[in-house]
């Protein structure tokens, strides 16, 4: 370790890098006690590192196929209109959370009249969301 | 020279973990797991919950191996990890406190006043040891980093992301803060006490 090797040099050699105010009884006292304080023994290292081999064991084993979700960054502000409607940012919200599961298709009353008296094989939901809109999800 | 040696180990070490070979965790583990345990027990306070924060720490190196910058010294990201798991423990322990704080802060540090570690330490020892105790979080982190790993101020500052100038002020008031509290009465034996070199050689 390097940094902790040239500060156990330093210590040797009675003095530090830093500015810190010295008053020695008191300084070497607070080091005298800290470094005392917890001794690193042999079974504690075995220790740590059983706990430690048991939680690397346990996090490469979480499934690690499924692949990580994708946040789609929300439209930058350049790209937003200001004709755009409260319906059309909900929609927008909706789709840019739901588009890697499902697409959707977007349609006025009258196909979705059209689509409830002919369904199609790869639309499986129909959802009114407002008079004038619907949402198939294929 | 050995210097740069070590820290190409390291950096060799961490090229390792990046290409998936788990077993350089070894070699890094043997290399500073003593400090950040010793660094988390003097935190916290607590050997046990000190164990389970430098399982963690190495487990964050594990995971965050592609992510760390090999031309920088390792020791201040382990540092500043072990300082930031140790924040949260304390912070997630004060929650659940109730009024009988003192009963549950023995409950849950167990070795802390066990007998054979009270033999082992003088009545000075133990009067610095209960009076970093009770400093506030920040100053008893700079204290356990400069005391007790031996950094410096600036080096402390880029652990904690903090100017130099707070590092130095907090070490300041922690000091005034350790200071009456060990009380004239230990005067002689602080004026007794070895040197520096005595105590790390």
């Amino acid at each position: 370790m390097p940094k902790f090797q040239d500060d156990q040099r330093r210590r040797q050699s009675g003095g530090r890098r830093s500015q810190a105010p010295q008053d020695t009884p008191l300084d070497q006292a607070i080091t005298l006690t800290l470094h005392k304080e917890y001794p690193v023994t042999p079974a504690i290292r075995q220790e740590i590192w059983d706990g430690l081999l048991a939680k690397v064991e346990a996090h490469t084993q979480r499934p690690c196929s499924a692949p990580e979700p994708v946040c789609r960054p929300s439209a930058p502000d350049h790209e937003r209109t200001s004709d755009d409607t409260f319906l059309i940012r909900i929609l927008r919200m909706l789709t840019d959370t739901l588009e890697n599961s499902a697409r959707f298709l977007f349609a006025d009353e009258i196909l979705l009249e059209r689509a409830r008296q002919y369904p199609l094989p790869h639309v499986s939901h129909l959802l009114l969301v407002r008079s004038g809109f619907t949402i198939g999800c294929a | 020279m050995t210097q740069n040696l070590d820290e190409q180990s390291d950096a060799s070490y961490i090229e390792r973990l990046r290409a998936g070979d788990i077993s350089a965790l070894g070699g890094l583990f043997d290399r500073y797991y003593a400090q950040v345990f010793r660094t988390a027990a003097a935190i916290t306070r607590d050997e046990d919950v000190a164990k389970d924060l430098t399982q963690d720490c190495f487990l964050k190196l594990l995971h965050y191996a592609p992510r760390i910058d090999t031309a920088l010294p390792l020791a201040p990201w382990l540092y500043r990890v072990t300082v930031n798991l140790s924040y949260t423990w304390i912070s997630r322990r004060q929650k659940r406190r109730v009024s009988i704080e003192t009963l549950v802060d023995r409950l849950v540090s167990p070795a802390y006043d066990a007998p054979d570690r009270v033999a082992e330490f003088s009545e000075v020892q133990r009067a610095i040891r209960l009076a970093i105790s009770q400093l506030h979080f920040n100053q008893r982190v700079v204290i356990v980093l400069h005391y007790l790993c031996g950094l410096s101020l600036e080096e402390i500052g880029e652990i904690l992301d903090c100017p130099v100038g707070t590092v130095k002020s907090r070490l300041y008031y922690a000091r005034e803060n350790l200071r009456p509290r060990l009380g004239e009465v230990h005067r002689p034996w602080l004026e007794g006490i070895p040197s520096y070199a005595e105590v790390s050689g």
